[in-house]
């Protein structure tokens, strides 16, 4: 499916589309009441010419003017003279204001509202009298009184002699009042017209973008294709007959509104084409029809002059009016030449150069916007495989290890085995025995690097969920799991380097711990790898970690709670390890040091909080339990606790 | 009991070393492609009892794959699974996938694409030859 771009170049066809009617109300309410000048809107709505205001309390009417529309057909006949009026402007297009005598001998004035080129209402004011104008006036209400049923010819004249006569200089201080007026509402009416044409021109930029990205990575043509259909999508906002996308391939057709193919063949200039493409620069330039002018930017190389000159040949042949040349990149792989022609097939209609120099660099600036946001889309898909590249990268060299101390054991084995047998044969036991034992010594420490590879593993995922996260892109899989089997597991991997230290873990597992509840089992796997990590690293020697799980149901939630004594956690940084590579202070003062990056808790609270959960710790001056009997240490205890809300469905 | 054969497609050679002993210990003749072509290639002529893929494995040719060196496991994977090398592989044979990545996300992907078991790496390689031995008995059950 080609590109449809969603929304249509934003187009005003009146002023209600930017101003809301009550806006306009209250402005000439509050204008005419300050000025003592009636005034009101006429905008076209599809068929039907409307006034604005439309609340009749709201209409600001001299005498005159209420009393003749009282009557119906005088009303008929004054509705009926202001869409004539505005009729007349709107169709002509007419941007200049207009003083004249109504149909009732009073004057008026025009003053046309233009946004974007377009008339898009007409403002009147005025029902003044102008000097001298008495016999017109009476003139006019004979007139009327003739068509006029139920009219007062003499109550008409006397509302008509209760407006103040104005000179001359007199009228032309009103129409440079009702001009101020329209140029404020005019100014208010730009600042909406600009905003929502901006906010279409971006949501075409995001479709479009979009539309390219998912369509990139397929072949060079069909990419091709794809910018093909975004820029005539684009020559719409740009109001421009057509765009050309030009490749080093084959004849691309143009497609001119109202979108007649025109089929310009380019296999004549490809040569020349192609020695220009691979250029850098960026040429621009003008050519008319009647006058073929080439701008002197252009045409510096002989390549170019070569190219233009043959583009010019194919032009001329055609019924094109007008073209802009201009050079760009989407893309560093798919480079082109965009050339934008104006009034394919059709008369001149008027354009002026500025107006199509302010399309052009337009449609240069959505150019480069997009090659800005594909970029940056291009740089989070790099991203994103970067990501997944350090995954592998990280675990593919641990898989590595792991397999060289199977190998290492294999070989320790064999080697005890055939040791196991000289020795049974020839050797003397007091000289084989201790090679035994050296051999049988290897066992523990590859069985120290197998633990050490598994504790990486969480390291590294701890890098790579942060990496993944700070891209927006840490997803998570919530799937009913126990909680206790996960514990213990990771327990198990912590265990071994405890022991070194005679830590011990004791899990204690409370009322409701074996209900299952939805979790990421690989995230939380991290949050629990974090907390034991640091039970063993910061905890003091022949003491016990104890991990307690248990269902809070009174509150509905699933706590987990790492419990240890050892280095104190003052209580001002007790949110403060949260944040990333803040690390405590009693941890950096102790003379061993004590490795860590301080990305841990971060990374555990992150995790933690995607649950909808929180954690959080506290640390207080304790005595310790150890396991060696009746010694007793000081130190301080601290508890991570950890709470997930129960969720009643996956997700 | 007639030897099983296994084709091992993982293009980090150092990885794949005691991979295979292993493998070749518990009794399995292991053939191995370093790349998606060569893996093509392999399995176009002969028919193995269980493939192990490592799924960012990169390829060596040119490719359907429109961006060069990701993810061609999961093309032969697809494959294998649509029957396009057929009726050398057949399009149910049980492939294991190992995988260096961790996104949950990514996970639940390639479990998607009807893998028989999916390994996080890393892994021991006694481990390993556990769990393709058991995958290999799954799938023979499932069959018969």
């Amino acid at each position: 499916m080609g590109f449809e771009p969603q929304m249509r170049p934003f187009r005003v066809s009146k002023l209600t589309d930017l101003i809301a009617e009550e806006v306009l109300e209250l402005i000439q309410l509050g204008f005419g009441k300050q000025q003592g000048i009636p005034m009101t809107i006429i905008e076209k709505r599809d068929d039907a010419y409307v006034r604005i205001p439309r609340r009749e309390d709201f209409q600001p009417w001299t005498g005159f003017c209420k009393y003749l529309r009282s009557t119906a057909e005088g009303n008929r006949l004054c509705v009926e003279y202001d869409r004539q009026q505005a009729e007349s402007i709107l169709s002509e297009k007419s941007e200049s204001p207009k003083q004249y005598i109504c149909h009732a001998g009073l004057v008026d004035i025009s003053v046309p509202i233009v946004i974007g080129g377009e008339v898009i209402a007409v403002f009147f004011g005025g029902q003044k009298r102008s000097s001298g104008s008495t016999k017109e006036i009476e003139s006019a209400v004979a007139a009327l009184a003739t068509k006029v049923p139920g009219l007062n010819s003499q109550t008409l004249l006397e509302h008509a002699n209760a407006i103040e006569e104005l000179t001359e200089e007199d009228l032309a201080a009103v129409m440079k009042k009702l001009r101020t007026i329209v140029g404020y509402i005019t100014t208010l009416a730009k600042d909406s017209y600009d905003t929502k044409r901006r906010l279409q021109e971006e949501l075409f930029l995001e479709a479009a973008v979009s539309y390219f990205m998912s369509q990139y990575g397929k072949e060079r043509r069909q990419v091709r294709q794809v910018i093909q259909e975004i820029l005539v999508g684009l020559g719409q906002f740009a109001e421009l007959s057509a765009c050309i996308f030009l490749s080093e391939q084959e004849t691309i057709p143009v497609v001119t509104a109202p979108y007649i193919p025109l089929q310009v063949p380019l296999v004549r200039i490809k040569s020349s084409l192609n020695k220009i493409i691979p250029s850098s620069s960026v040429r621009s330039g003008h050519i008319y029809n009647d006058r073929i002018q080439v701008h002197p930017v252009i045409g510096n190389s002989v390549e170019e002059r070569i190219f233009l000159q043959d583009l010019i040949d194919v032009l001329q042949r055609s019924t094109i009016s007008r073209a802009y040349i201009s050079r760009f990149e989407l893309l560093n792989n798919i480079p082109g030449i965009f050339i934008f022609i104006e009034n394919c097939g059709q008369e001149n209609i008027g354009v002026d150069q500025q107006s199509l120099k302010e399309r052009v660099k337009f449609l240069e600036d959505f150019v480069s916007r997009a090659r800005e946001q594909i970029n940056a889309y291009l740089v989070d898909e790099e991203g994103s495989d970067l990501v997944a590249g350090l995954a592998h990268q990280f675990r593919s060299p641990m898989s590595w290890i792991l397999g060289r101390c199977w190998a290492l054991k294999k070989k320790r084995s064999d080697a005890v085995s055939q040791l196991g047998y000289v020795s049974q044969q020839v050797a003397d036991p007091k000289i084989i025995g201790p090679v035994i034992k050296a051999f049988e010594s290897m066992g523990p420490i590859v069985a120290d690097i197998e633990n050490y590879i598994e504790i990486l593993k969480y390291k590294a995922d701890s890098l790579l969920y942060l990496a993944a996260s700070e891209r927006g892109q840490a997803e998570f899989d919530f799937r009913l799991w126990s909680v206790p089997q996960i514990l213990r597991g990771r327990i198990d991997l912590f265990r071994p380097r405890g022991e070194k230290y005679g830590k011990t873990f004791r899990l204690q597992l409370g009322r409701g711990a074996d209900t299952k509840i939805f979790i990421d089992r690989t995230q939380m796997e991290i949050v629990f790898d974090n907390l034991l990590d640091n039970a063993v690293k910061y905890s003091h020697a022949h003491k016990e970690i104890l991990v307690t799980a248990f269902l809070d149901e009174s509150r509905n939630r699933y706590i987990v709670r790492v419990d240890n004594f050892g280095l104190a956690i003052e209580r001002e940084e007790q949110e403060l390890i949260f944040k990333r590579y803040y690390r405590g202070r009693m941890v950096k003062d102790v003379k061993r040091q004590i490795f860590g990056s301080g990305i841990g808790l971060a990374v555990a609270l992150s995790i933690v909080e995607a649950h909808g959960g929180t954690i959080r710790v506290d640390s207080h001056r304790g005595r310790g339990d150890s396991v060696r009997g009746s010694v007793h240490g000081e130190g301080y205890r601290t508890y991570f606790t950890l709470e997930i809300p129960i969720k009643r469905s996956g997700g | 009991m007639a030897t099983k054969t296994l084709l091992f497609i993982e293009d980090e050679y150092l990885e794949m070393e005691d991979f295979v002993s292993a493998l070749k210990e518990e009794g399995y003749d292991v053939e191995t492609a370093s790349d998606g072509g060569e893996a093509i290639q392999l399995l176009s002529k002969k028919r193995y009892d269980i493939v192990l893929l490592d799924i960012m494995m990169s390829h060596g040719d040119e490719m359907s794959s429109s961006i060069p060196g990701r993810r061609t496991g999961i093309e032969i994977l697809k494959m294998i699974r649509t029957g396009k090398l057929e009726p050398s592989i057949d399009r149910d044979t049980p492939v294991v996938v190992l995988t260096g990545l961790g996104n949950s996300r990514e996970i639940t992907d390639i479990q998607k694409l009807d893998v028989n078991e999916l390994i996080q790496k890393p892994i021991a390689p006694d481990r390993l030859a556990i769990i393709i031995d058991d995958t290999l008995t799954a799938s023979f059950s499932r069959k018969h």
